[in-house]
């Protein structure tokens, strides 16, 4: 066994090292979903109309889009922030809109509107989210000692997240996010203001996700990280999704290599100009 | 609630340098500087100083100096040699100057004042009064003890001069009449539970309100804005958890704060840096102890309750101290209701959050428990409590909370905007109701008042609202025509409102009696039998009746048609209809006789029948008055019936109507 899977096998807890996660078991699934905004000066604002997808146990989902496209809206969706105006979704068999308080205990959100409490220690902040969100009590202490192990926070784990860098507070926001051991991750636009190190770390931490059967869906503009780490894409654009597959599976349809062709591609496809986008929802 | 928030929320916040900066450090420095200014004035007031004040007389003084050696004394004065008084007084060398006017020829006016009001004293008189030298005070208005120097020696000389005066009529033989002595028969108890009574509760919620200010505002306008609170909403703890664990950490710093500060101040008064003499004022035994801090804990919990509804209409913390500001005034000012000469517990200010303990405790503290009174305080304040955390609660469910879109917009936004409004705009009404028509003499009469009321502020001011958020007319005060046998119903319900009204009173009497001095004042200002019957008619009869239901069951209830369901509705709309009947014993039966009204107009859908019945009551109320027809005195089956039947018809009524349009009552809509 080398130094990679020990480091994955610290980021999930005992028990499920012990029972495998049974292979291709729907975690996320999205029928026609609809939402609409209504806005004083601009009037209805759809910002997602009939989406559908699905996201499976041991699966990187990557949601892919420029600014604007729905991305967002979609994941708040998810993770029970916004209620949408049509369609179903749900997480782990249980519904967004009558089971959301299951949902939430199900998934581990991160995105740039989720902030810590500054007046925290980093280990004072993964004990409170592993608590509140229903971790063992028993295992809590543990847990917390393999999370500060995992993400290198040993140095700082008794200091206030206030003192802490921009890095090392992304590293404990994320750290958060998995703290309760979610079988679900929802990332919106992780990556954004990382340095490459951080970004680097960031990607092996979500192959150490999927490689403990967890399901992590998140989005992002950028080409290069979803050709890098999704297993399926999603293309995502003015609230419908144009395309869904792998890359592989993209690239024979498209017929172009890259991403970024295959994207452009898909616009023209679907009569859409690559112009000025809605406003991030 | 959860109780692993509530303990990181406690946490967090007694971190916050600015939690303890703010509500701890600060008031400990501050209070002693308060407590001196309180007590300086307080001796300012009462003219109780020690201060030896330098005094000058102008020489010579001839036949004087007698006088003011032995009126005013050397420990409180202290002659100073001058040569200018005046510029001496001027550069504050001298508090007081005195100087001695020669005497005029004669004082006849004085003479025959005299023989006015003391005819005994002619044979003294009889001869022409010789004239008498003016003892001059100088003094500066500007200076404090200079005033204080001028009072007491004023003080001094007139009792030094009656003494004298005095003594001389004994020697004549003269009779003075009546001789006048006072005495204050209030216990030490009594007075210190007067003059601190409402000292106290001013303060407590000057300390609660300071205390919870930091941590309610940073918990969820802070957090909303810093992201913390997205954090929060995404974990599996539900919003209410979330709304209750902030609501209870709150709520115990502002007690902890509270009682830090009540300890300061204790140790203040321990160790004599100030004097309180709270201990001439405590309430006796343990039950009074417990009634006293069973109302700060209510307080506390009142106050809680509403720092925490402020943060969650705040995007921002610095949005939640703008709206802070103004609602620290007036919870202040409703807190001082203890000041307010004449007040007594068992009035309207006891449904009034922070202000009825503002007179209760003063009357607790002088000894005297007023238990119906104390329970209602404590449902008041728990009663507001519950709804400003539900209204918190339903911001925080609402899915703009976190910021992003409007809900609604256009007509929808505006109808939105006038329905979050109205009650305040109410509350302004009921103010001004409160305070314009007693302050402008032109508006004493019935007339004034009845005009002012009448279609200032039920007609004009509730109709200017409407137009600003541009509503329509027809929509908010619906007057349409109803089946006609709804209107024979308001008929029989005219009578049958009367009655019922009269035997709630009855039933309420004990609770809340009728003050005979507000009664007088009452009949005082209708004077029925001076002012004409067509006015009487017009005034109390019809105009309230197309006025206040324009206001009540037109603006007002037209505006939370959306936000409660018909019952509770009609509920709030009777209770602020309630509030604006001025007397604590009238508030229930006019609430009664609101709900009634904003039943039938639910009922309905027209402001028809309501305007009817309330025409139709009050003007025979002025027929009763006129003709001396007394409802009270019946037998109280007979109330009992007229309410039994006012029910079955408004019963009637529900079933015989088409219903509010907008409400589950609407036809088409009821099941």
């Amino acid at each position: 066994m080398d130094a990679e899977t020990n480091q994955i096998e610290s980021v999930v807890d005992d028990q499920q090292e012990k029972e495998p996660v049974p292979p291709r078991e729907t975690r996320i699934k999205v029928r026609d979903l609809v939402k609409v905004f209504q806005d004083e000066g601009r009037g209805q604002l759809t910002a997602v109309a009939d989406v559908s997808f699905e996201c499976y146990s041991g699966e990187i989902f990557g949601l892919l889009g420029t600014n604007g496209a729905g991305k967002t809206t979609t994941l708040r969706m998810l993770s029970t922030l916004l209620k949408p105006t049509s369609g179903e979704a749900s997480v782990m068999g249980h519904e967004v809109t009558s089971q959301s308080q299951q949902v939430r205990r199900s998934i581990g959100y991160l995105s740039t509107t989720t902030a810590l409490y500054p007046r925290l220690s980093c280990r004072e902040t993964l004990d409170f989210f592993a608590r509140i969100n229903g971790y063992p009590e028993s295992k809590i202490e543990e847990r917390v000692n393999h999370l500060v192990d995992r993400f290198g926070l040993s140095d700082y784990a008794d200091a206030r997240i206030e003192r802490l860098s921009t890095g090392m507070t992304q590293k404990v926001a994320i750290a958060r996010t998995v703290a309760h051991d979610p079988p679900v991750v929802i990332l919106d636009e992780p990556t954004n203001g990382l340095d490459i190190l951080n970004v680097l770390d960031f990607h092996k931490l979500m192959r150490e996700l999927q490689a403990a059967g967890k399901t992590v869906l998140f989005s992002t503009h950028t080409m290069s990280e979803a050709e890098k780490l999704c297993d399926r894409i999603a293309v995502i654009h003015r609230g419908r999704i144009l395309a869904c597959g792998t890359l592989d599976e993209l690239r024979e349809r498209s017929g172009h290599r890259y991403l970024e062709d295959i994207f452009v591609w898909l616009l023209d496809q679907h009569g859409e100009e690559a112009g000025p986008e809605l406003e991030t929802m | 609630m959860s109780k692993v928030l509530l303990r990181y929320e406690l946490l967090a916040l007694l971190r916050d340098t600015r939690t303890i900066f703010l509500s701890v450090l600060l008031p400990i420095v501050l209070l002693p500087i308060l407590l001196y200014t309180l007590n300086r004035f307080g001796q300012r007031v009462g003219g109780q100083f020690d201060d030896v004040y330098n005094i000058g007389r102008v020489i010579p003084s001839p036949g004087l100096d007698v006088i003011v050696d032995d009126a005013l004394s050397p420990r409180t004065f202290r002659e100073m040699q001058v040569e200018d008084g005046q510029a001496m007084l001027k550069e504050g060398h001298l508090d007081l100057l005195i100087k001695v006017l020669p005497p005029k020829e004669k004082e006849p006016e004085l003479a025959e004042d005299i023989l006015k009001m003391y005819p005994g004293f002619a044979p003294l008189l009889s001869q022409k009064p010789k004239g008498r030298p003016t003892l001059e005070l100088l003094y500066r208005s500007d200076k404090e003890r200079s005033v204080r120097a001028y009072v007491q020696a004023s003080r001094d000389l007139h009792q030094f001069r009656d003494a004298l005066l005095a003594e001389y009529l004994r020697r004549q033989n003269v009779s003075l009449g009546v001789r006048i002595r006072a005495e204050d028969v209030s216990t030490p108890q009594q007075r210190a539970a007067h003059q601190y009574g409402p000292a106290l509760s001013a303060f407590m919620v000057l300390m609660l309100l300071g205390g919870g200010s930091v941590a309610a505002l940073d918990s969820l306008a802070g957090e909303r804005e810093r992201g913390t609170l997205s954090t929060l909403f995404v974990s599996s703890i539900s919003r209410r958890e979330i709304a209750l664990s902030k609501f209870a950490a709150v709520a115990l710093i502002s007690v902890a704060v509270a009682l830090i500060q009540i300890l300061n101040l204790g140790a203040y008064v321990f160790f004599g840096f100030v004097k309180w003499p709270l201990n001439a004022a405590l309430p006796a035994g343990i039950g009074g102890l417990m009634v006293l801090l069973t109302l700060f804990t209510v307080e506390a919990i009142f106050t809680a309750s509403l720092l925490l509804y402020i943060s969650a209409r705040s995007s921002s913390f610095k949005e939640a101290q703008l709206f802070f500001f103004p609602t620290f005034l007036v919870a202040f000012a409703l807190s001082l209701s203890g000041l307010m000469p004449a007040l007594v517990s068992r009035s309207v200010v006891s449904l009034i959050p922070l202000s009825g303990p503002g007179v209760f405790i003063p009357e607790l503290l002088s000894g005297r428990l007023d238990l119906p009174v104390f329970f209602l305080q404590v449902a008041v304040h728990l009663g507001f409590a519950y709804l400003l955390l539900r209204s918190t609660l339903e911001r925080m469910e609402r899915e703009d909370f976190l910021g992003g879109q409007a809900p609604v917009f256009g007509k929808a936004l505006l109808f939105e905007h006038f329905s979050q409004r109205t009650l305040p705009f109410f509350a302004l009404l009921c103010a001004a109701l409160f305070v314009i028509p007693s302050n402008f003499e032109a508006l004493a009469s019935l007339q004034g008042q009845g005009l002012f009321n009448q279609l200032i502020l039920f007609l004009l001011a509730p109709y200017l609202l409407l137009k600003y958020y541009g509503q329509s007319l027809k929509d908010v005060v619906p007057f349409k025509m109803v089946d006609l046998r709804i209107l024979l119903i308001c008929l029989l319900l005219i009578p049958l409102g009367q009655l019922a009204a009269t035997g709630l009173s009855h039933l309420l009497g004990p609770l809340l009696p009728a003050p005979v001095k507000a009664l007088e004042m009452m009949m005082e200002l209708l004077d029925i039998e001076n002012t004409p019957a067509w006015q009487l008619y017009l005034l109390i009869g019809v105009m309230p009746g197309i006025c206040e239901e324009f206001a009540f069951r037109g603006v007002l209830l037209h505006s939370l048609h959306k936000r409660f369901s018909p019952w509770m509705l009609a509920f709030v709309v009777a209770l602020v209809f309630g509030f604006f009947h001025v007397n604590f014993f009238r508030v229930m039966p006019t609430a009664y006789l609101g709900f009634i009204m904003a039943l039938l107009t639910l009922s309905t859908g027209s402001v028809l029948p309501a305007m009817m019945v309330h025409i139709g009551n009050n003007s025979l109320a002025v027929w009763a008055m006129k003709n001396s027809v007394d409802f009270e005195g019946m037998p109280e089956y007979v109330y009992f019936l007229s309410f039994l039947a006012q029910i079955a018809l408004v019963y009637a009524v529900m079933k015989l109507g088409k219903g509010y349009p907008g409400t589950r009552w609407a036809r088409g809509k009821t099941k």
